[in-house]
């Protein structure tokens, strides 16, 4: 082993051994508070609280590269020089990762500091090493490569799915079928039931009733494509629907839609809740409807709401929060009374043109061309396109306006998704475009999101994209961690609402063909 | 060749085994974490993000590194072979 060499004088060592100590040590301490105030900031924002131990703790692990930094530097530097070039290099790593994803730094600050760091401690290891040494790592880079080509080649055809089972056939898929099993565990009776939405709606309400609004839709798609499962099917969604009905509709808004303001539209409602809630009684109705079903006042009741909503505002626009309309929630809340025209033979398609022609003229970011993902009343912008908004928005539209949701999902296509390895992903902001972290958004390293993922994957099994949705599934596959246990299948890195996701994204179809169907028939058109 | 042949099979199979271990444990639940947004002072606790790392790591080797290490490790394994055939035993 080579000898370090040094020409640092005692006097430039002592500085040396001060000054980048504490660099480093300054380093850590700016990541530390920007993340403090960042975390002070998210939990203010959608908790009004904060836990002063939790923030501080967990924002002092993105920090912890620097200690490696600090090692690295010191074990390895061979001269001032080299230690210079190295403490920059990984500074500007560090700096690089805070400035270009300062969105999902605690995550992505981490791994990159990281990797950098050992790639670069490995590279001055074996820089150390004798020539057989470096001969004999030479030949197992080089099998590694070798292997890495073969697996690159091969991967697509042993990983991919096939999509044509959940399409075509007519006997469910296993995993489908496994899913399913969780679900009418979870909603078997009421405590089983509790336990699972009280776990949601402690973590975000909005993913409560997402995840019945999700179930809802996955169970009617199922009891509408495979006879076999209906009744099993139907007597889950029931449930379903009565315990939605029963819940007060506050209680699905996050803290800051209970009250802090006043909703501006009268009377006050969130076309959110209502245009969910109503969904799945209309989705229930769908599948079975009689006279005296017991939720047909209710479902009135809600889809009157929306459609006041809608056409008392100047932009088709209805409240999910106050002063704040989701581009998720109006195009849901219209598919809505869409259903519920099949059903009861009325006509809103001047209400569905109207909200098309302002769709078309306000609602759409002229930069990219998507759905802004919440507007204002007035059509101010709250947020900019986001991909845990904007792959629902066009699902929801494709019954009701079929040319702007394909022309959305094109353009989401285009600018919303990545391709890693042979895999693809949902963005939660396009290419280039870094937008305001929210908890919908989850963790998003990279651009790739967590959310906007499971949601394209909605998206593109509604739009027959099957190239997409088998490589979106594939991934899903691979990051969720499916686990079958006692014939139930749920994904272990996932929640109820994530699970409620991939079942729809999995089932999707029938029931927009449904609607679809009944609609050309009521008109007297070929669909 | 030998030893970089064990190695490498090594490092594939045995964090897929592990996988599988901490799955039997039941450890795996702490995968939950990935997507829960209620993190309290204590819940997760070290322990908890400990193996939910250690299972997410893991589950990527049962899903593709095991492939990678194990792919490489077949020429050292022919290596090896090749050469205990071509020397007399001592």
């Amino acid at each position: 082993m080579p000898t370090k060499v040094t020409s640092d004088t005692p006097s430039q060592t002592i500085a040396q051994s001060l000054w980048l100590p504490a660099l480093i040590l300054g380093g850590m301490a700016l990541a530390a508070a920007a993340l403090v105030l960042h975390q002070i900031h998210v939990d203010r924002l959608f908790y009004g609280q904060t836990n002063g131990t939790l923030t501080l703790g967990f924002c002092l692990v993105p920090t912890l590269p620097y200690l490696l930094m600090l090692r690295l530097i010191h074990k390895h530097g061979r001269t001032r020089t080299s230690r210079l070039i190295l403490l920059g290099l990984c500074s500007a790593l560090g700096l690089w990762a805070l400035r270009s994803q300062y969105n999902q730094f605690t995550v992505s600050s981490i791994l990159l500091q990281t990797l950098g760091v050992g790639i670069l401690q490995l590279a001055v290891i074996i820089l150390r090493w004798s020539r057989g040494a470096q001969r004999h790592a030479g030949l197992v880079a080089a099998a590694l490569t070798l292997s890495f080509a073969i697996n690159w080649a091969i991967a697509p055809l042993v990983h991919l799915p096939d999509a044509a089972p959940y399409y075509t056939n007519t006997t469910l898929p296993d995993d489908v079928r496994g899913q399913l099993n969780h679900f009418y565990q979870v909603w078997a009776t009421p405590e089983s039931r509790d336990a699972a939405q009280l776990d949601m709606s402690e973590q975000n309400p909005e993913w409560d009733l997402i995840s019945r609004t999700f179930l809802a839709a996955s169970l009617a798609n199922v009891a509408l494509q495979y006879p076999d499962e209906r009744s099993r099917a139907l007597e889950t969604l029931d449930r379903v629907v009565d315990h939605s009905v029963s819940v007060d509709w506050r209680e699905f808004l996050l803290p800051y839609g209970r009250g802090l303001k006043k909703f501006v539209q009268k009377p006050e409602a969130s076309i959110m809740v209502d245009g969910e809630v109503s969904l799945m009684i209309g989705l229930r109705r769908l599948v079975e409807d009689s006279d005296d079903y017991v939720h047909r006042a209710e479902h009135k009741r809600l889809i009157d709401r929306c459609i006041r909503a809608i056409e008392s505002n100047p932009l088709s626009l209805g409240e999910s929060y106050p002063d704040e309309c989701w581009l998720w929630c109006v195009p849901m809340a219209l598919t809505s009374i869409k259903i519920y025209d099949v059903l009861e033979g009325t006509d809103h398609s001047e209400l569905f043109a109207r909200f098309g022609r302002h769709a078309r003229e306000s609602l759409i970011d002229p930069e990219s061309g998507l759905f802004y993902s919440a507007v204002s009343l007035a059509g101010d912008v709250i947020h900019e396109p986001e991909g845990s908004t904007v792959w629902i928005g066009a699902w929801c539209l494709i019954p009701v306006l079929p040319e702007l949701a394909n022309d959305q999902y094109a353009i989401m296509k285009e600018t919303l998704t990545g391709k890693l390895l042979f895999l693809r992903y949902g963005r939660e902001w396009p290419v280039g475009k870094t937008g305001n972290w929210d908890i919908d958004a989850g963790f998003t390293p990279f651009g790739m999101g967590p959310a906007s993922t499971g949601f394209s994957l909605v998206a593109a099994k509604e739009m027959d994209d099957r190239d997409f949705f088998r490589r979106t599934l594939c991934l899903l596959n691979l990051v969720g961690v499916p686990q079958t246990e006692g014939g139930r299948t749920r994904y272990l890195s996932s929640n109820l609402v994530g699970d409620a996701t991939f079942l729809l994204a999995k089932t999707t179809g029938p029931a927009w063909a449904e609607i679809v169907r009944r609609d050309a028939e009521q008109k007297g058109v070929q669909p | 060749m030998r030893k970089t042949a064990i190695i490498l099979m090594l490092i594939a199979i045995v964090p897929c085994l592990l996988f599988h271990l901490l799955d039997a444990i039941g450890a795996t639940e702490n995968l939950k974490y990935v997507s829960t947004t209620l993190w309290k002072a204590g819940d997760p606790g070290i322990d908890n993000l400990l193996l939910l790392f250690t299972c997410m790591i893991c589950w990527s080797w049962t899903q593709g590194w095991i492939y990678l290490f194990g792919g490489a490790a077949l020429p050292f394994i022919v290596a090896a072979l090749v050469g205990s055939k071509t020397q007399p035993d001592t």
